[in-house]
């Protein structure tokens, strides 16, 4: 778990600040994860926090809780921003499918040392697509459930289950690669 | 349950995902297949990989003091400081950024610095394109409207629709400790999405030039611009009506006040409002 686990209690008699900002840092570090730069991590968790301070009178934390509520507005301010500035039409999940269609044979993670592969994985996040990185970075959270990333992030749970099958298989084969470069695993990592 | 089958269900076995029939059927399997239970372990692995990679990533210092500050601004009316907008510039497109200021007639002028509106042109409306206040393709009447509710202070900006450009995005611009509040309202053009033109308003009367606007023009109430450079940047200010104006682009001086000289002002539908609002303004 990342910080505390005490964001269900009630918002009656709290302060949006009181309630929010304790949670300022799973906000940055997401955000962090989702941008490629600690300036833009900076930016889009103060945006975050903005949208949200304007949205408090219309959260409901008995239902949401206040930590998914906030990252539902992270992600939704990323993918708005990314939306504008690709202007260009997003994959959708049946497109994605058709292209890692032949590559489809279920992947696991190679026999590396875990411990020592933070800043490779660090880099296969970063090269995901941003749709897919969402998923995966609020999976890796470790707090929320299937069902829970899909009403974060409006989505069907169908949609987030195929979305993170697909990041976890290009985390895969990032790790792969990497695998082969530095000569760390068997053969049959490479058939 | 063949072998391609359970490594299909580990993942999700690992995630706590599965039903309680499938779990059990797959906890069986896996007690009899050490190969799959290595399996399960890197993908237990790797999901604690990625969760490091976001738990270890140290919060920026002064990340929230600053939030928590700019929440603070939000709540309570401004004092007279000077603006102070210290945020890095940032690679710009070709762009217009257009700033207007109220304050009561007669009120005294805060001095601020023009690069500040230079650099907020280029972090929230080049580079990030905010919209804190979801203002995205609303019509200009609409926009003001809720600006005016939201930041409880007059600040109607000039309308860029007129050229050719619809409103993009809106946040409050505010930077420093006790600083000026200011609400920034961007527009972006219809045809050319590189072009940006920017109006902001703040919620004092403030002063661009370093010494006061004390021209014979501005002191009549004609326009009359005032050019100022930061960097790319070209800013005019201008007096008129009793409320002051500064417009900044990268574009040359000739264009930019072609530009501007074609603005009117925005102004919410219930504009009968604006004289009570006024009230609201620091004398």
């Amino acid at each position: 778990m990342i910080g505390g686990a005490q964001w269900m209690d009630s918002a009656d008699d709290k302060s949006f600040e009181a309630l929010a900002l304790p949670h300022l840092d799973l906000v940055y570090r997401v955000a962090r994860r989702l941008v490629r730069n600690e300036h833009e991590a900076e930016d889009l968790a103060q945006e975050t926090f903005f949208k949200a301070y304007r949205a408090f009178d219309t959260y409901e934390v008995r239902h949401f809780g206040i930590r998914p509520w906030l990252l539902k507005i992270l992600n939704n301010t990323f993918l708005n921003r990314v939306a504008r500035e690709k202007k260009a039409p997003k994959a959708t999940d049946h497109q994605t499918l058709e292209e890692t269609h032949a590559a489809d044979q279920p992947l696991a993670p190679p026999e590396l040392d875990f411990d020592h592969l933070d800043e490779e994985v660090k880099s296969a996040i970063e090269r995901l697509s941003p749709e897919f990185r969402a998923v995966l970075l609020l999976w890796a959270t470790m707090e929320f459930s299937y069902q829970e990333i899909a009403d974060m992030l409006e989505l069907p749970i169908g949609t987030v289950m195929s979305r993170l099958h697909r990041a976890r298989q290009q985390l895969t084969r990032s790790l792969e690669d990497f695998a082969r470069e530095h000569r760390l695993t068997t053969d049959k990592t490479e058939s | 349950m063949n072998p391609s089958e359970l490594r299909k269900h580990l993942p999700t076995y690992a995630d706590g995902e599965l039903e309680p029939a499938l779990r059990e059927r797959i906890e069986s399997l896996l007690e009899s297949d050490p190969a799959s239970r290595a399996e399960l372990q890197r993908w237990q692995a790797l999901r604690h990989c990625a969760h490091r990679a976001i738990a270890e990533e140290p919060l920026p210092a002064g990340l929230a003091e600053l939030v928590r500050n700019r929440l603070a601004a939000r709540r309570r009316p401004a004092t007279g400081r000077i603006l102070r907008l210290g945020l890095p510039g940032l690679a710009a497109a070709a762009a217009i950024v257009l700033a207007v200021t109220f304050w009561p007639r007669g009120a005294q002028a805060t001095p601020v610095e023009a690069h500040g509106f230079a650099d907020v042109y280029r972090t929230c409306a080049v580079a990030h394109r905010h919209d804190t206040f979801d203002v995205r393709d609303k019509v200009p009447a609409d926009v003001m409207a809720q600006l005016r509710e939201e930041a409880a202070f007059i600040c109607n900006v000039p309308d860029a629709t007129k050229c050719g450009f619809h409103v993009d995005g809106a946040c409050e611009c505010f930077h420093g400790d006790e600083g000026i509040r200011v609400v920034h309202v961007y527009f972006r053009c219809n045809k050319d999405d590189t072009k940006v033109i920017s109006a902001f308003a703040t919620d004092r009367r403030v002063d661009m030039c370093s010494e006061g606007c004390q021209c014979p023009e501005c002191a009549a109430g004609r326009r009359h611009y005032h050019v100022a450079h930061d960097d790319d940047v070209t800013l005019l200010a201008w007096t008129d009506d009793d409320r002051s104006y500064v417009v900044c682009s990268d574009m040359n001086e000739k264009t930019l006040v072609r530009m501007a000289d074609t603005m009117e002002i925005a102004r919410p539908v219930a504009s009968s409002h604006t004289d009570n609002l006024a009230s609201l303004l620091p004398k």
